[in-house]
């Protein structure tokens, strides 16, 4: 009975909450809005935890008891239920943050719902297992991203633009890739295109595979296709470039993790060859886009990009250990740079503006905030005691004994260029005065909502960087789960609930 | 005959989406949709002129309802998200 009440329940919160939204939003009443929000995001925090402690071992859900190769199948195993929690711990920080987050606009139900509809697609997208149902939902998330974009008091609509057609053009190569697998194999269920594929993988089935996967890549910003991410997440208010880079850029790589391992695309040498490529090239490009750049939230966007190319490193290699790497960095990563981001959006609301040309002296400003900025900063560049040092580690230590010395390099390069930025970012907007002197530098407090939610986002990389074996141990039970495709098409193929 | 017209709508999309003008950009999404929305139709086992349930007793002739259905979710997705660019554009000429 939980295995089926639970994710009904996972479900029906977003959809109820955006629709109250909707609603209240209409209504204009603003404490409502408030309130409202921060009960359900509680509601999905504590559903996310008892779906991860108690939710069992692997649940199927068949939709409306079409068995499995013929109907949709909802897969609830360690990997998409350790995502939803992740998400559900990021998206109450932010909400609360958003609370206070001027930049808004004055609507701020709006953003809400379109958050609670990002919710649910990612959601979808992470559980599903079947390829035009992944297709269905990253629309849904495409939706709910144009509304989030939409929700601030600039005109971004021109910036808007570039997003929507990027993305648009990504999920219809998604569209065609999944029609051509169709027609290849008969099915659209990703455990039996699987079984399909282990006996044979013929070159238009390939071709297919790497088209999906080229359409996920212009969805997630990988290296060709990243220019429109850099342009058009920093345009719009801070919440929604947090609530857009933590959630909707990251479920991409979730699901293209779990295609390659189900699909066991690391066989075909030309593939991974290319992915290594492509991973290289976007971690270098976005730093270096990061290092030219002058407005904090650029900077950060950047290094999006950047932080992803080790992700899409990590997800081609194929061993076990490569899997914990990239769930350990996938997390830190989340945490990093939605506090990183928080501390550019308190800057802009105090100050109105995040060029570091114009910005000076917030050290003494105010040291909390410069002290938290300094904790993440470090985190992001990899320091020792904090989880960015783990999570490179890992990653370098898989890439290194799948012997890809290049990619090690360019990891190594990548990472001192990302420490120049975040040095960049510390000396010219905490530390030295400003070139133009336009604003009084008295003293600000945090309100307690803003200090809320920051030391919430900042304890999490260093509780991880302190005590990293916990976590290790539960993303390996995790790892073990997905490296072995062949029990996960068993379990999912035969019976269910 | 299908893949050649796909074709060429293909490209003459690509063409639109590569130009300033945001209509035309909304009319290439359009014409790109539109004919990945007819190769869909075409990948699973579609017979012409053959419907997929009524009338026939003989399977081999039945026509696979399954791309039609998936057609059919595709071509509203992509509608919706043409009435939504459409209302972008038409926002920020008031502005």
């Amino acid at each position: 009975m939980i295995d089926v009440m639970l994710p009904a329940l996972l479900f029906s919160l977003p959809v109820i909450g955006a629709s109250l939204h909707l609603y209240l939003s209409h209504q204009k009443n603003e404490t409502a809005t408030n309130v409202c929000q921060i009960i359900l995001s509680g509601l999905f925090f504590l559903l996310g935890v008892f779906l991860f402690v108690k939710g069992g071992n692997l649940s199927v859900i068949h939709v409306a008891n079409w068995l499995a190769p013929y109907g949709i199948s909802i897969v609830f195993d360690g990997l998409s239920k350790l995502m939803i929690l992740t998400f559900s711990i990021v998206m109450l920080c932010i909400n609360i943050y958003s609370l206070q987050d001027t930049t808004l606009g004055c609507n701020h139900g709006q953003f809400y719902a379109g958050s609670w509809l990002l919710c649910l697609g990612i959601m979808g997208s992470v559980s599903t297992y079947d390829i035009f149902n992944l297709y269905v939902w990253s629309e849904v998330m495409l939706v709910s991203a144009f509304i989030i974009l939409a929700s601030t008091q600039k005109n971004n609509i021109d910036r808007i633009w570039q997003y929507a057609l990027f993305n648009i053009m990504g999920t219809l190569v998604m569209l065609l890739a999944i029609a051509l697998i169709y027609g290849a194999t008969g099915s659209l269920h990703m455990a039996e295109i699987a079984k399909q594929f282990q006996s044979g993988f013929t070159p238009q089935m390939q071709i297919s595979v790497m088209l999906l996967m080229l359409g996920l890549a212009v969805k997630g910003g990988i290296f060709p296709f990243y220019f429109w991410l850099p342009d058009s997440y920093p345009s719009t208010s801070a919440s929604s470039t947090m609530m857009l880079s933590s959630l909707n850029t990251k479920a991409v790589m979730i699901v293209m993790l779990r295609l390659v391992w189900l699909w066991q695309l690391t066989q075909f040498a030309w593939m991974q060859n290319a992915f290594i490529f492509l991973a290289c090239c976007t971690m270098f490009f976005g730093v270096m886009g990061a290092a030219n750049n002058f407005r904090i939230r650029d900077i950060l966007s950047f290094h999006i990009v950047s932080q992803l190319g080790y992700i899409f490193l990590a997800i081609i290699i194929p061993s076990s250990t490569a899997i914990v790497a990239v769930l350990f960095f996938l997390i830190h990563n989340l945490f990093v740079k939605t506090s990183l981001l928080l501390c550019s959006g308190i800057i802009e609301q105090r100050y109105g503006t995040c060029d570091l040309s114009e910005l000076g002296q917030i050290i003494k400003a105010c040291p909390l905030l410069a002290g938290l900025f300094f904790i993440s900063a470090m985190s992001l560049a990899g320091f020792p005691p904090l989880s960015g040092f783990w999570g490179k580690l890992l990653i370098l230590k898989v890439a290194y004994h799948d012997e890809l010395y290049v990619a090690l390099l360019v990891a190594l390069v990548v990472s001192l260029f990302t420490m120049y930025s975040m040095i960049k970012i510390w000396r010219y907007a905490y530390c030295e005065l400003a070139d133009t002197v336009f604003k009084d530098y008295e003293t600000f407090k945090l309100s307690k909502i803003q200090l809320l939610s920051l030391v919430l986002l900042c304890a999490v990389p260093l509780i991880i960087g302190i005590f990293p074996n916990s976590l290790l141990e539960v993303l390996s039970a995790i790892a073990a789960q997905v490296s072995q495709p062949r029990l996960m098409l068993d379990a999912v193929l035969g019976g269910g609930v | 005959m299908v893949s050649v017209a796909c074709a060429i709508m293909v490209a003459v999309s690509v063409f639109m989406l590569l130009e300033q003008d945001k209509r035309r950009n909304i009319v290439g999404l359009a014409l790109l949709s539109a004919a990945i929305n007819i190769i869909l139709l075409f990948c699973g086992k579609l017979i012409p002129n053959n419907p997929a349930f009524i009338g026939n007793i003989d399977f081999n002739k039945l026509s696979n309802p399954v791309p039609q259905a998936l057609v059919l979710t595709a071509i509203v997705i992509g509608f919706g998200l043409l009435v939504f660019l459409t209302v972008l554009i038409k926002v920020q000429k008031h502005d």
